[in-house]
């Protein structure tokens, strides 16, 4: 199957299936204490079975026999892993669900962030910017919004100048590219308001 | 007149300057999947049903169906253009149009964009494409008459100006026709009409543009095209679109006419919206609230109240029956919603009968109240007469012999069928129709031989201009009054008899 295009696009589905996984998951994690330990693990082996397409087809193919799968499973992960995230990998590869494992990170990473009162956000800036700005950023949005904000650096040589922030589905812009296109428009509109002005005096007089 | 480049660039000069920073804070979220005019979007969290969104280089979408995971939006634009994972922001506002003066005459899109060639739409101000209509405080009943210009429809089917009259027939039985009438008899009353086509061909189109160019009627007249090949999301917007344009007057104390032609297709454009957004199906595969769909566009023809100016919007909805069959889902709707119908029939049609108007189940429920005075005295019993002749003239077809009174109705009947015959882009002034109808009923018309009643109506109205101005001007100022044309001895009528008599004896 081809790499999707882009992050975001994905299965609703497998969207809805992931989430229930992912609570049954941070609920397990919360009675342990051992959330964040169980949350870095699986993302370990999300990225994991992407580095390593064939282990993840082995596991979602229906022509291997669950047995075979299990004992795969174990070999290759029982190592690195702690015991409680295999058996949660084991209900999962149980139910065939394996291909929603991604799925399954992504929502318990951001219920996880919400349960701990945090916000991821992306900047995007044209120049790499230092820690100790994006320290600075990350701090005064945190300040005004009243959340933790997490802030992921992204560049983008586009903007020109100035940054793009976005918290959610929110985003905050004040690149000099945004501000570029608005005072080309403004400037559009004027300069045919004055033409058309000018043109209608002219058919006056 | 020169425009000089200095002077726009020191226009642009000086907006750079004003120039404020400001950061520009949106919603916005992505594409996960797009195509057949809609897309499905990831994020937007808190747009609003309705709202406008906008895809990169500037498409247009409305958010039409808002979901636990996504949102569903409606393309106005060129979908293709649009790929996954595409950036998509919300603009906070509701899909509004251009209206004013500067639409009157032109032939638009139905985002307001000209596509007539005469250059850009010269306003400044808009109004929102869905609006809810005027409410119960803010009406009063239809009081003004609406002319069509046609015999039959003046006077059996009066339309007054905020009715809702629909026109309803098979294809090829001249519904279109009646419309264009209808907005070429508006030359010089004042009332700014649009012509509204959806998913018609683009070649019937241009014809209705060029025969409403010809008459004169493209002076006060609107055209709103969404063709068939306008992807659906357009077709469905453009009867809101045109009704917004036409809102503008109505609020500024205007009268309006609007034909939507037609919305048997706006509903099937709305159909296949609903279907590709997984709304679903009911009867006919419509969506459930393809009734609201209509009503709610139909519910904006309104009278209002003096108070609010006494402006009126008139609408005529065309509906497509399929083998006459009125008792299919969208045609029983839109009768249930209208304040009457006009009904053509195809064998009425292709015998000649034109308009092919079925006098029978052809109804107006609130016209009457609307009807010149005059016009109402000679035509009350038309519709009833004529729709019994139709029942005695297919009794009479067995070949028995007739009595001589049942022999004079029907001879009556064959010349009051004849006597509303009109051929197209013909629109009558109501005093000859008046005149005409009164001959007519009355039986001025028994001695002229059946096949001789359109010439002697043609003669007849060129004398009454020419040799008897000041009988046609004495009914024109009386026509409101409730006893011209009632009585014999009124002033009126006798002045009317004698003319029709005097001419009678030299027609030949």
């Amino acid at each position: 199957m081809d790499e999707p295009k882009h992050q975001t696009v994905f299965d609703s589905d497998q969207q809805q299936v992931g989430e229930a996984y992912a609570n049954a998951l941070i609920g397990f994690g919360q009675q342990n204490g051992s959330t964040e330990l169980l949350l870095e693990q699986l993302g370990g082996v999300v990225d994991v079975l992407h580095d390593v397409p064939k282990l993840n087809a082995a596991l979602q193919s229906p022509g291997v026999a669950m047995p075979e799968k299990m004992s795969l499973l174990e070999k290759s992960l029982s190592k690195k892993v702690d015991g409680k995230l295999m058996n949660f990998l084991k209900i999962v590869l149980e139910k065939g669900r394996f291909d929603c494992l991604p799925a399954v990170r992504s929502s318990a990473e951001k219920i996880f962030d919400e349960m701990s009162g945090r916000v991821q956000a992306t900047v995007t800036t044209a120049e790499p910017i230092d820690e100790s700005v994006r320290k600075r950023i990350e701090e005064s949005l945190s300040k005004k919004l009243g959340k933790k904000i997490q802030l992921t650096p992204e560049i983008d040589a586009s903007v020109i100048g100035g940054m793009v922030v976005r918290i959610g589905d929110t985003v905050y812009d004040s690149s000099v590219k945004s501000q570029l296109g608005q005072v080309r428009t403004k400037a559009i509109k004027r300069a045919s308001d004055a033409i058309r002005s000018s043109l209608d005096k002219f058919m006056a007089g | 007149m020169k425009i000089s480049a200095d002077e726009i660039a020191s226009v642009i000069q000086k907006e750079i300057e004003q120039y404020e920073s400001q950061i520009d804070v949106s919603e916005v979220g992505t594409v996960l999947e797009v195509g057949d005019g809609i897309a499905r979007v990831h994020g937007l969290t808190n747009v609003a049903a309705g709202e406008m969104v906008e895809f990169p280089g500037g498409i247009i979408g409305l958010a039409f169906n808002l979901e636990e995971n996504s949102v569903g939006v409606i393309i106005l634009g060129d979908y293709l253009k649009i790929s996954e994972g595409d950036q998509v922001k919300a603009l906070g506002t509701l899909l509004s149009v251009p209206v004013g003066d500067a639409v009157v005459g032109r032939v638009l899109d139905p985002l307001g964009n000209p596509i007539d060639g005469k250059g850009p739409l010269n306003s400044s101000e808009t109004r929102p494409v869905e609006i809810i209509a005027a409410g119960v405080a803010e009406r009063k009943p239809v009081s003004e008459p609406m002319q069509t210009g046609l015999k039959a429809v003046d006077a059996m089917t009066p339309v007054g100006r905020g009715q809702r009259e629909l026109i309803i027939g098979d294809r090829k039985t001249g519904k279109t026709a009646i419309g264009i009438d209808a907005i070429i008899n508006q030359k010089g009353s004042g009332v700014k009409c649009f012509y509204i086509a959806v998913g018609q061909k683009d070649s019937s189109v241009a014809g209705v543009i060029k025969e409403l160019e010809e008459n004169g009627a493209m002076d006060y007249t609107t055209v709103i095209v969404s063709g068939a090949s306008s992807p659906a999301p357009l077709q469905y917007i453009a009867p809101y679109a045109g009704t917004a344009m036409a809102e503008h007057f109505m609020y500024d104390k205007g009268h309006c006419l609007i034909v939507y032609d037609d919305l048997s297709k706006q509903a099937v454009a709305y159909r296949e919206l609903s279907l590709l957004m997984r709304r679903p199906p009911g009867r006919e595969a419509y969506p459930g609230d393809v009734f609201y769909c209509h009503s709610r566009l139909l519910e904006r023809s309104v009278k209002l109240s003096d108070d609010l100016g006494g402006g009126s919007i008139t609408s005529f909805p065309i509906i497509e029956t399929q083998e006459g069959e009125v008792s299919a889902y969208i045609p029983t709707n839109v009768i249930s919603i209208t304040d009457g119908q006009i009904y053509l029939q195809p064998d009425l049609f292709f015998s000649g009968v034109r308009p092919a108007m079925n006098a029978g189940i052809s109804v107006s429920r609130v016209g009457g109240a609307a009807q010149v005075k005059a016009m109402k005295n000679v035509a009350g019993g038309l519709r009833l007469d004529l729709a019994s002749f139709r029942e005695l003239e297919a009794f009479a077809q067995l070949g028995t012999d007739l009595d001589p009174v049942t022999q004079a109705k029907l001879d009556r009947g064959y010349r009051m069928v004849e006597l509303l015959k009109q051929p197209q882009y013909k629109p009558l002034n109501v005093v000859d129709q008046i005149m005409m109808i009164f001959a007519g009923t009355k039986g001025y018309l028994d001695n002229v031989p059946v096949n001789d009643v359109q010439r002697w109506e043609s003669e007849f109205l060129e004398y009454i201009h020419n040799k008897k101005k000041d009988v046609w001007d004495n009914l024109d100022a009386n026509k409101d009054k409730g006893d011209a044309m009632k009585k014999a001895d009124n002033e009126t009528t006798k002045m009317v008899v004698a003319a029709i008599e005097e001419f009678n004896n030299s027609f030949k």
